[in-house]
């Protein structure tokens, strides 16, 4: 679904990624683990097209990755600063359902699985964190993209929302679905996969990690011993 | 449509419009109200002038009496005559008569560009007599007849506050290069500033083309403009049939207009397209600058 080949990138002459690969072959959860500021938002900007690389390629279901083929094959969970505080949720709803041509009730059924239907008609400067991490799924799954990648989803989330979050990014993989989640919160990424890709000097290292704990442990050989 | 459609809902949600067009409706009494005070002091200012004119006339008149009879009577007789003309127009002026202070104005021009005052110019020297041009004269004569014949009151453009006038002036600031500039300033840093921030991106991300967005927000900004330029207009033409004066009488018409000017109507069609083009090129202009800032911020 996703193949990352050479790629090197660098940030205001800062070298982010160099000569770094990626393959994602099959369907499923993938974790994208990394300390903050290491480069996992820009990995994902740069899969999305956003960030254009220095060199290297990203083809995404065999096509590179123009405009066109990342509005039809992917979905997007940034950040909840793309948000319009004086819009409500339905507002930004409306316009993803609009521009993707998809059925209200498809919207409102992904809606109510994550239990967001009730604050829909807020605006979102009303909103707490997360409520906003919740739109932002909902935003994210509606398309029906197949290949899913999350921002840190799981950010400000309380134990119900993790365990909705957690069991929609497991609904994604059992429907086909190629979902990529960065987080730093190892514990709760663990609870949806074990194929961590770690980004570490530059370069992206895969990983099955067996529990939690192994997880840890290779965190804190990778990133703490540096430090 | 799609994206028109979201551009305008975000707009109303984020009140912008609203505090653009109160902007707008406030700026245009504002200008009413000063209007109205340079129409008072326009007035005042005439009436000054011809104040000072008749006691320049008696000064000369005084001095004509060395010269030699058959130069210095027609020339008294002929000063006499402006005198009363200027009297009149004094008159007409207080008491608002415009059809008699075109006529009062229409005779004392005949009387200036008649020969005796140009041979007695010759003998008094330019200076002492009005510095009267005779092209001017005749083109300002030619209008007031104009203007006597249709009944069209004077009026002086940024001093007018009647209807037509008004809101040509009016309009006529708004498509000034300043006005322009301030008002893309406004709506552009208000309103496209998320092409600087990650909510460009998510536009982007639901778009499949990259210039969807940027040409549907310029159109949008354009469509704004056009309506607050629509709303000011409503304002200034309230305002004027309201609360609008002619400088001294007479009437004010849409299509008719003196020789050598533009029917009212005509200049409003074309004050429209000049700020909808400024506007256009600031607001295209603006956001290829914002757009570069967004791109060069990226690295």
């Amino acid at each position: 679904m996703l193949t990352i080949e050479d790629l090197s990138f660098k940030f205001h002459r800062q070298s982010v990624f160099a000569h770094a690969q990626m393959q994602l072959l099959t369907p499923g959860v993938f974790g994208l683990v990394a300390p903050n500021g290491s480069g996992k938002s820009t990995l994902l900007n740069l899969i999305a097209g956003l960030l254009r690389p220095q060199s290297g390629t990203i083809t995404i279901d065999g096509q590179p990755n123009t405009t066109r083929q990342v509005f039809k094959q992917v979905a997007y969970l940034q950040d909840n600063r793309v948000l319009y505080p004086y819009l409500t949720g339905r507002a930004h709803l409306d316009f993803v359902a609009a521009t993707h041509h998809l059925d209200q009730a498809h919207v409102a059924a992904v809606a109510e699985q994550l239990k967001a239907s009730a604050f829909l008609d807020r605006r979102v400067r009303k909103y707490s964190l997360g409520m906003k991490q919740r739109l932002l799924m909902v935003m994210a799954l509606v398309t029906d993209a197949p290949l899913i990648l999350l921002d840190e989803p799981l950010n400000g989330l309380d134990p119900t929302c993790l365990r909705l979050v957690h069991e929609a990014i497991l609904a994604q993989a059992s429907q086909g679905k190629t979902v990529l989640v960065s987080s730093h919160n190892l514990p709760e990424l663990s609870r949806v996969t074990q194929d961590i890709w770690f980004l570490h000097d530059q370069q992206l290292q895969h990983e099955v990690v067996s529990s939690e704990q192994a997880a840890a442990t290779r965190y804190a050989e990778l990133y703490e011993a540096v430090e | 449509m799609t994206v028109l459609r979201f551009e305008w809902r975000r707009l109303w949600a984020s009140r912008l419009a609203w505090g653009l067009a109160l902007t707008l409706v406030l700026l245009c009494g504002a200008v009413f109200g000063l209007t109205t005070v340079r129409q008072a002091q326009l007035r005042h200012t005439m009436q000054a002038a011809l104040t000072a004119r008749q006691k320049g006339l008696a000064v000369q008149t005084a001095m004509w009496r060395e010269l030699p009879p058959t130069v210095r009577d027609p020339a008294m007789q002929a000063a006499a005559q402006l005198q009363t003309q200027l009297t009149r127009q004094q008159r007409a002026l207080r008491q608002r008569n415009n059809r008699a202070f075109l006529q009062a104005r229409i005779r004392q021009a005949e009387l200036e560009l008649s020969p005796v005052p140009v041979a007695l110019r010759e003998v008094v020297g330019i200076g002492n007599l009005k510095a009267v041009v005779p092209a001017a004269t005749q083109t300002q004569l030619r209008q007031d007849r104009a203007c006597l014949q249709q009944g069209l009151g004077i009026e002086q453009s940024g001093s007018a506050t009647r209807a037509p006038n008004f809101v040509v002036d009016w309009l006529t600031l708004l498509a000034t290069p300043l006005a322009s500039t301030i008002a893309v300033l406004l709506v552009i840093s208000a309103w496209g500033f998320p092409q600087l921030s990650p909510q460009h991106d998510w536009m982007q991300l639901n778009l499949p083309n990259r210039w969807g967005w940027p040409v549907t927000h310029w159109l949008a900004v354009m469509g704004l403009w056009l309506l607050l330029l629509g709303l000011s207009l409503g304002v200034a033409m309230g305002l004027a049939l309201g609360l609008g004066q002619p400088l001294i009488g007479g009437t004010a018409g849409w299509l008719t207009h003196a020789p050598g000017e533009v029917a009212p109507l005509l200049q409003l069609v074309s004050e429209l397209g000049r700020s909808l083009v400024t506007f256009g090129c600031g607001a295209a202009l603006m956001m290829g600058l914002v757009a570069f800032g967004a791109h060069w911020r990226r690295g």
